[in-house]
């Protein structure tokens, strides 16, 4: 090997070694960059971000009354989840409707946590001018979703 | 330098001739180096993955590469172009890492170690494989630096820097229209691709192989990620799948051969291959499959490039590669099916090395039959079009050169033809053969989709295009596709289906008949209203296309028939011949369909056949006088935009509007893009629902449940009023809510008003969020 060959061998060496660590460093830039820049990024629309909603649900379906006297306790839980990252004091109703009846049973306010659910019991009398099939709706206004709905019938039970 | 100049050239010479020569260890030092600092590096990203986001890109890069180069450098071989061979180096380190986890999960949970395909086990694996390698290498020579040798022009460089840029405009361009910032940046970056593309053909004459190679390699990328990058969640249809047999894998810790003879559990592309690089690099599964895979398919225009540039100019082989790209199932379909984005590049690759220079004889065998066996444990599909290409290639050549050779012995007065070398052999076509059939019915059990193809073809033959109706012509331009009904037919044939279901308790029908069917309510018109222009681009884009198929044709038949005058191998002409007839069935034949989707066929078969296309347009330039060369390029541009944008959905744009790429809705969006609400109902439903449920979702809706959950069993997709049963949960997607459902009964298929009228009045809603339900 000639002291040429011998530079320009090592010569090249180094620069293929170059183009390796420019490589990694790129991948390191781009996560550093995506890293550091988050909110940045996320502001400017270029990363992805989750979709922040409210959601509602019903629990422990099988236990759901499917038939209840007038006068009767009606009871159940629904459950409020949330995957908004901020606070929110959401407020709820338990609407009963009938072909002839419309009634508020119950509401509340729930205070749910960035990401946290809350399980919410309700418990309520079955009024008495109530009769044939009823409805049930759980509702959280201003949510932009549909209220819960179940049917019962009323009759002895 | 200076010195070397000074020197008298004998003292040189003299000097050169008693250089001492390095001792072992240093060439060992000098071949090992570079691996085992890149080793270490790969060790510290691994340990510090939960802490920076680069460590886990490094950690990603360095588990493919070293292991790939490493392998390479060990086995010795070269191919003839740096791009391929980086291209090879990439496939072998996939491919080592898909052998370590069949293996590893096969062997090491008897010996103690349960969960093979952990962080910890995969990186000691790894390092272990690379300095195993790098010790059985040539002799002082560094497997990793020498794919990086040789000089980069200053234009080199910036093409390469925008191949790396675009897609990463693409990816933030999808990302501003998923969070409801609109398609500006989309639609400029699409633009910018087709610039490139057309700077491609303009440049031929003056970049290199390998610039055309970076500049195909970026603008493929970009499109891609233009459709992969949709979604908070995977976007596509079989992907959505894909992803559960994933998830099983990554829980699991261990690949296990599925014991039902489940395909998709059986492909080590997206289960082993995943798992291992999700469990090192600490990437999530849903970045693998929007961010990595779409490399591998990235790599194939350039590949096919190089295919078509053994025998064919730049220009002509720039076109081919070109014409995949702006398929409309290339970037819009392949996006979404992880599987056969690695199985059809493990297929370029094997077209590359057949008839690669660089390697001969045995060398050429083995390697051939390694990337077949890569290619095998990737996509079933995929490696039996290959190897079915292979053996009647071999036979249709082997005919010929018997031909030949009786020819030969016959002719007195004629000039003897020299036999043409053999690149397809005996051993790689039947080797591939043995590797399906050990693979798919003796490891995996597998070969459902095989065995009920020939079934249906002994039952039906090959029922030629039995969805298509009018005139011939148009049946050969709708291809086999499936027919769209009313709705009310399809309720009709839906109840019809639904009687063989003698387990179902459906709706009494004094309930279900005062729930008809109806149309969905109209989609807002998305795009710019021009329907006139956008259906006469559309016609001409579909000109344009069956153009270039007849230049296909016309160049199969010209290499087939008139051999002598064209530079391309006869065994290469036999290959194009049988790819067309395949072509050709897939698209006329219902039987073909059903396990071979015709779109993808088209893109697999598009890579043989860019030699036919290059060599149609090589004859075509060159009975062309009157045009000169920008002219034709021009011309090619002009008509070739007319392609990508009709295929892309751009023209779509201009009329009624409809393209997933550049809006929130319509069908393709809601048929590809899951939601996080959806999917979260999903979860929520599989949960509560326990054992065995009966859960019904219209078409598309089934995609939220596979998205979300490992549920695997069937999902009913017949949501109407007189087939839903009493006891059944009813997932609605959040275009249900919208009002539009999806249906489709024997290959017919109806877009209708999701029943939540019906619904609400037989059913209690469980569970509501502004974006999905569930019904129970």
């Amino acid at each position: 090997m000639t002291i040429a060959h011998h530079h320009s061998g090592k010569t090249t060496a180094g620069l293929q070694r170059l183009a390796l660590i420019a490589v990694l460093a790129g991948l390191l830039v781009i996560g550093v960059a995506i890293q550091a820049g988050g909110t940045l990024l996320r502001d400017a629309g270029v990363l992805a971000a989750p979709q922040q909603y409210l959601a509602l649900s019903l629990d422990n379906l099988t236990s759901l009354p499917s038939q209840v006297a007038p006068g009767d306790p009606v009871q159940f839980r629904f459950t409020i989840s949330s995957t908004r990252t901020g606070t929110v004091d959401q407020k709820w109703t338990v609407v009963l409707s009938s072909a002839n009846t419309k009634q508020l049973v119950a509401q509340g306010v729930a205070k749910v946590g960035a990401g946290a659910t809350v399980t919410i019991p309700v418990s309520f009398a079955m009024p008495q001018q109530a009769s044939g099939d009823v409805t049930v709706s759980i509702g959280a206004p201003g949510g932009g979703m549909a209220p819960l709905q179940f049917h019962m019938t009323t009759g002895t039970s | 330098m200076t010195a070397t100049l000074t020197m008298p050239i004998e003292s040189r010479v003299e000097r050169g001739r008693h250089a001492k020569r390095p001792s072992a260890i240093a060439r060992l030092w000098t071949q090992s180096a570079t691996t085992v600092t890149l080793l270490i590096l790969f060790d510290l990203a691994v340990a510090t993955r939960h802490v920076l986001l680069g460590s886990r890109l490094c950690a990603l890069a360095l588990m493919i590469l070293l292991p790939g180069l490493t392998v390479v450098g060990a086995t010795r071989v070269r191919l003839e172009n740096r791009f391929s061979q980086l291209a090879f180096a990439v496939g072998t380190g996939a491919f080592v890492l898909m052998l370590w986890a069949a293996v590893s999960s096969a062997l090491l949970p008897p010996l103690g170690v349960p969960r093979p395909l952990e962080m910890w086990p995969l990186t000691l694996a790894v390092n272990a494989i690379s300095l195993l390698a790098v010790l059985a290498c040539p002799s002082g020579v560094d497997p990793i630096l020498s794919v990086f040798e040789g000089r980069r022009s200053r234009s080199t460089i910036l093409i390469a820097t925008g191949a790396v840029l675009l897609p990463l405009a693409g990816l933030a361009g999808a990302e501003r229209l998923n969070n409801g910032r609109g398609a500006l940046l989309d639609l400029i970056v699409w633009l910018v691709v087709l610039l490139v593309l057309g700077g491609i053909l303009w440049r031929t004459s003056r970049w290199t192989d390998t610039q055309i190679k970076l500049a195909l390699f970026g603008a493929s990328l970009t499109l891609l990620y233009l459709y992969s990058y949709r979604s908070n969640n995977l976007f596509g249809f079989d992907i959505q799948q894909e992803f559960q047999r994933f998830s099983d894998t990554f829980r699991a810790g261990r690949w296990t051969a599925p014991s039902n003879g489940d395909p998709y559990a059986a492909m080590l592309s997206i289960t082993a291959l995943p798992t291992a690089l999700a469990k090192v690099s600490g990437i999530s599964g849903i970045y693998l499959f929007k961010g990595v895979f779409p490399l591998f398919l990235a790599w194939i225009p350039p590949l096919t490039y190089g295919f078509a540039r053994r025998w064919f100019s730049p220009l002509a082989s720039a076109v081919s590669a070109i014409y995949l790209i702006v398929l409309a199932q290339f970037a819009g379909e392949l996006s979404g099916i992880s599987r056969q984005e690695v199985g059809l590049f493990y297929f370029a690759l094997l077209l590359v090395v057949l008839f690669d220079v660089g390697l001969m004889g045995y060398r050429r065998t083995l390697v051939a039959i390694g990337v077949l066996a890569a290619l095998t444990v990737s996509h079933y599909s995929s490696s039996y079009v290959a190897v079915a290409l292979l053996v009647v290639t071999w036979l249709g050549f082997s005919a010929v050169r018997v031909v030949s050779t009786w020819r030969n012995r016959r002719s007195t007065h004629r000039v003897r033809r020299p036999i043409q070398k053999v690149y397809v052999s005996f051993v790689i076509a039947f080797s591939g053969l043995a590797m399906v059939l050990i693979w798919d019915l003796g490891v995996t059990s597998s070969a459902h989709n095989l065995t009920s193809f020939v079934s249906s073809m002994v039952d039906q033959g090959p029922n030629i295009l039995p969805h298509a109706k009018g005139s011939i012509f148009t049946r050969w331009l709708s291809g086999n596709v499936n027919q769209t009904i009313s709705p009310s037919k399809y309720y009709r044939l839906a109840l019809q289906a639904s009687k063989h279901e003698s387990w179902l308790n459906p709706y009494p029908r004094s309930i279900t008949s005062h729930f008809p069917a109806a149309a969905a309510p109209k989609a807002t018109n998305a795009g710019l209203g021009y329907n006139g222009l956008a259906s006469a681009l559309e016609s001409i884009g579909t000109v344009v296309g069956e153009l270039f198929l007849a230049l296909v044709v016309l160049g199969t038949l010209v290499m087939v028939f008139r051999n002598r005058i064209t530079s391309v191998p006869r065994e290469v002409a036999v290959l194009c011949a049988a790819t067309l007839a395949f072509a050709g069935i897939i698209r006329v034949s219902g039987t073909f369909g059903e396990v071979y989707n015709q779109d993808r066929a088209q893109i697999q078969a598009g890579m043989v056949l860019c030699v036919s296309l290059a060599l149609g347009i090589s004859w075509f330039a060159k009975r062309s006088h009157q045009l000169t060369a920008a002219g034709s390029i021009v011309g090619l541009i002009v008509l070739g935009v007319t392609v990508p944008a009709g295929g892309t959905g751009l023209i779509a744009q201009v009329g009624p509007g409809g393209s997933p790429l550049l809006q929130n809705s319509g069908t393709s969006y809601n048929y590809s893009d899951m939601t996080d609400q959806e999917v979260a109902a999903a979860k929520w439903l599989v949960q509560e629902a326990g054992p065995h449920p009966l859960i019904w979702t219209d078409e598309f809706g089934e995609l939220r449940i596979w998205a979300g959950t490992t549920y695997a069993a069937a999902t009913h997709t017949d949501l109407t009023p007189a087939t839903i049963d009493q006891g059944s949960w009813v997932l609605a997607t959040g275009y249900n809510i919208g009002g539009t459902a999806y249906g489709e009964v024997d290959n017919e298929v109806s877009t209708y008003l999701f029943p939540s009228a019906f619904l609400g009045r037989v059913k209690a809603l469980v569970y509501s969020s502004p974006g999905a339900r569930v019904y129970r």
